[in-house]
This record gives structure tokens, C-alpha cells and sequence, in this order.
């Protein structure tokens, strides 16, 4: 009787190790597992159930909605008129040169997740409508994410809340290079380390990005400074800044579509190979 | 049959919940709500930890699946399934849990307890396995407190409603 007991006690045990395994293998072979077939399939399957949900939750954010496009609207309205002087002012051709290298994708957000450390949303453009992986993701103006993964009609990108991403930014009336990397504890925080004392910097700088990668062009906003520490010990100061996109509220963005990557990544391979 | 269907529903139900609110919803910047948890809580006691944990194994996978997080869920749910009968005996005695296949016609300061402890070794589990980091222990604990307490509350609150109509029954 004991010896039976025993032998179901095992049992429970021997089902618990191979299921737990299980889980850990699904863990440490997540990367592989995010290029399978199957979590295409998932993602397509689960981003429909998301859309449809989205159509009935959508009308409950309408208003925000409205003063968003409303705010976006008046702001085009501005930079409109700025154009229309630059172009008046300046050379037409460049000026319609340097836009065209770059093509924006508009989407719409079905699904994300905020509270990870890794952040995932999936937008309803896929490779059908040109969106590639690596493609940066902005919202009015403000840096928004990364396309990782590309599926037929949808396509998930990691918020740049991740600690897998780090973003090259610039201060903004300076023009000094930085790294923005995520704060570990909160979701709307960034911190970048070792700024030389002698760069000028108040709480409130904007701090945008470098234009030096190829995902974000130049002049994204990223966040704006929140808290200055200085850290003796490597002579400069650390930063703490605040997101200004409202991850939670964002629903519509633009995919940015570099025309000519390919040229320039085969520059960028050629000078390497020298 | 009748009850098998109904549990099935009943899990189903708290999966898209879980799926369609609870995952889009992040309270004081870290704190997540677990609510599909309850279908552990409240596993009736004649069915065995086998059972329960391939159950638990099953939607856990299917969280993942919608949460683009691979096997996090998956591992905690298995985990929590596992060790439940253990943290019962922690706070019940051998009688209760013999004769009442279901603890929880009424609430009791015990099975409050019960509750906090799993929705805390599963917040725990989740966001150790998710960091994979001993660096990043502070933000872990942080998450887990809020997330915890939260998740309760959430739990308790389902629990009182639905066991409100179960009373009048």
C-alpha cells in the first residue's frame, strides 16, 4: 500500500519535471520560436481576435481619438506653413530631394503590451504593404518602436520601452550624442549616463533622436529630461528622462519606410570591408 | 458532463478576459492583473494534482500564446498547479478538505490567505523568469507586491460576485 503511494507521489513529480521542462524549453528558445511558422500563425490568428475586439473598444476612445487627430492636425497646419516659407526661401529641388527618401507608412495599433520587460505591439501593415523588419515606428513626431517580425498582413515591433532596445539620441540644443536606455523599474522613465559636465543641461531639455541610425530619422523626439545626477566618480552627469509618448493611449502610427536602405547598407558594408 | 462543460466555460471565460482586459490594463506604471488565476484557486479538490497541472500547463500556454511571451505563463500556471494541495493543508485541516469538494461556498479568513500566497508565488515566478536576472531583484520584488495585491483584490472581488449568485442558488 505504501510502495503504492510512493509510486503516485513519483508519478506526480515525473509529469511535473517534463511539463515544467517544457515551459523552460519554450523560454530559452524563444528567439527561434519567434521566426517559427507557428507563432506566425498565432500572431495572425490572435492579432484578428484583437482587431475584432478593437472595433467595439475603438468607439470608447473616440474622443481622445478626435482631440488627438485634432492636436496632430493643427500641428501639421503649422509645420505647413514653415514649409511653405523654407520652400520659397530655399532651393526647391533639395528640399523635395531630402523628403523623398523616406516613405511613411500610417497603421493602426491592434494589440501591445506595456508592462514587460520586453514590450510588444503588433500594427495591422505587414510585409504585403511594404513594412519590412527594422523599420522604426513614430507617432506624431515621437518615436514609438522597431519592427521585429513580419507577417503577411500584420507585423509586431518592440516598444522602445524594452530593455532590448537602446536608442541613439542627441540633446537636442546641443547636438551632444547619447545612449537611451530604459529605466529596469519603470515603464516611463530612461536613463542615460556619462554627459561631460561642460554640456550645458536644465531639467525640461528635449532630448530627440540622432538621425545616425538608419531605423529613426533625424530629430524624433524621445523624452524630455526629468532629473539631473552627477556622479564624481566618472566626472559627469547622469540623466533621468521621462517618455512623451503615452505608450498606453497611442493607437494610430506611422511606419518609416526608408527608400534607399539597401544603397546605404551597402555603403555601410563597403567602408567596413576597407 | 453537465459540470465539465460548465467548467470549460467558465475557464474560457476567464481566459478572454484575461486576454481582452487584464492584459491591456498596467496600474501605477508595474502592476499587472493575473485574474485567470482564479480557475486555479477554485480547481474543485477531487480532482487530482495530475490533471490540474496539465489544465494549468494548457492555459498558461494559451496566455502565452496572446501575450507574446513564451513559456513565462506557462511555467508559473504548472508551478502554482503543482503546489497548491500543499499550500491548502497549510491553511486548512485534514476534515475540511476531505469533505467539502469545494471550499469556497463562504469566505473565510483562511482562504484569504490562501488567495495572497498563490497570486504571490505566481507574480513572483512570472517576473523572475521574465527578468532572468539577479540584477534586477529590486524591480522584481516591486512588481510582484503591487502586482499581487492588485491580482488579489481582482480575485476577490470576481469570487464575491459570483459567489453571491452561487448562495442564492
Amino acid at each position: 500500500m505504501k510502495f503504492l503511494k510512493i509510486l503516485s507521489s513519483l508519478k506526480v513529480i515525473l509529469v511535473f519535471v517534463l511539463l515544467e521542462i517544457l515551459a523552460l524549453l519554450m523560454f530559452s528558445n524563444r528567439s527561434v520560436f519567434q521566426r517559427s511558422r507557428f507563432v506566425r500563425f498565432s500572431m495572425e490568428t490572435s492579432s484578428f481576435l484583437y482587431s475584432k475586439s478593437n472595433e467595439i473598444t475603438s468607439y470608447f476612445s473616440l474622443k481622445s481619438t478626435n482631440e488627438e487627430l485634432a492636436r496632430h492636425n493643427a500641428e501639421l497646419q503649422k509645420q505647413i506653413e514653415l514649409l511653405q516659407n523654407t520652400v520659397q526661401r530655399q532651393n526647391y529641388l533639395t528640399s523635395l530631394e531630402y523628403d523623398s527618401t523616406i516613405a511613411f507608412i500610417p497603421a493602426k495599433i491592434v494589440t501591445k503590451t506595456v508592462n514587460n520587460i520586453d514590450n510588444y505591439f503588433i500594427v495591422n501593415k505587414g510585409a504585403k504593404d511594404g513594412v519590412k523588419e527594422g523599420f522604426g515606428v513614430v507617432s506624431n513626431g515621437k518615436v514609438v518602436g522597431v519592427i521585429q517580425y513580419v507577417s503577411d498582413h500584420y507585423s509586431a515591433a518592440l516598444l522602445i520601452i524594452s530593455s532590448k532596445i537602446k536608442l541613439s539620441g542627441k540633446i537636442k540644443n546641443d547636438g551632444y550624442l547619447c545612449t537611451v536606455v530604459r529605466d529596469n523599474l519603470s515603464t516611463s522613465k530612461a536613463n542615460i549616463e556619462d554627459i561631460p559636465y561642460h554640456i550645458d543641461i536644465k531639467i525640461g531639455d528635449t532630448i530627440v533622436t540622432s538621425g545616425f541610425s538608419t531605423i529613426f530619422p533625424e530629430n524624433y523626439i524621445i523624452g524630455t529630461i526629468a532629473k539631473i545626477t552627477s556622479n564624481p566618480s566618472t566626472a559627469s552627469n547622469d540623466l533621468k528622462i521621462d517618455y512623451v509618448t503615452d505608450f498606453i493611449r497611442v493607437n494610430y502610427v506611422e511606419i518609416i519606410a526608408p527608400k534607399d536602405i539597401e544603397e546605404i547598407n551597402q555603403i555601410n558594408t563597403q567602408i567596413i570591408e576597407q | 458532463m453537465k459540470d465539465i462543460i460548465k467548467d470549460f466555460l467558465g475557464i474560457l471565460v476567464l481566459v478572454l478576459l484575461q486576454i481582452l482586459v487584464f492584459n491591456q490594463i498596467t496600474l501605477f506604471g508595474y502592476g499587472c492583473v493575473f485574474a485567470y488565476l482564479l480557475f486555479i484557486i477554485v480547481t474543485p479538490l477531487n480532482i487530482k494534482t495530475i490533471p490540474s497541472m496539465l489544465i494549468a500547463f494548457a492555459v498558461g500556454l494559451t496566455i502565452d500564446v496572446f501575450s507574446q511571451s513564451y513559456g513565462v505563463h506557462t511555467f508559473a500556471a504548472t508551478l502554482v498547479a503543482a503546489i497548491r494541495r500543499g499550500v491548502l493543508n497549510l491553511f486548512f485541516s485534514k476534515d475540511e478538505l476531505e469533505y467539502n469538494t469545494s471550499l469556497f461556498v463562504k469566505f473565510s479568513y483562511d482562504y484569504y490567505k490562501y488567495i495572497v500566497v498563490i497570486v504571490l508565488i505566481y507574480c513572483f515566478t512570472v517576473f523572475s523568469l521574465e527578468a532572468f536576472s539577479f540584477k534586477l531583484i529590486l524591480p522584481i520584488l516591486q512588481k510582484t507586491g503591487v502586482s499581487t495585491l492588485i491580482t488579489s483584490v481582482v480575485i476577490f472581488f470576481i469570487q464575491s460576485v459570483t459567489l453571491k449568485k452561487y448562495n442564492e442558488r
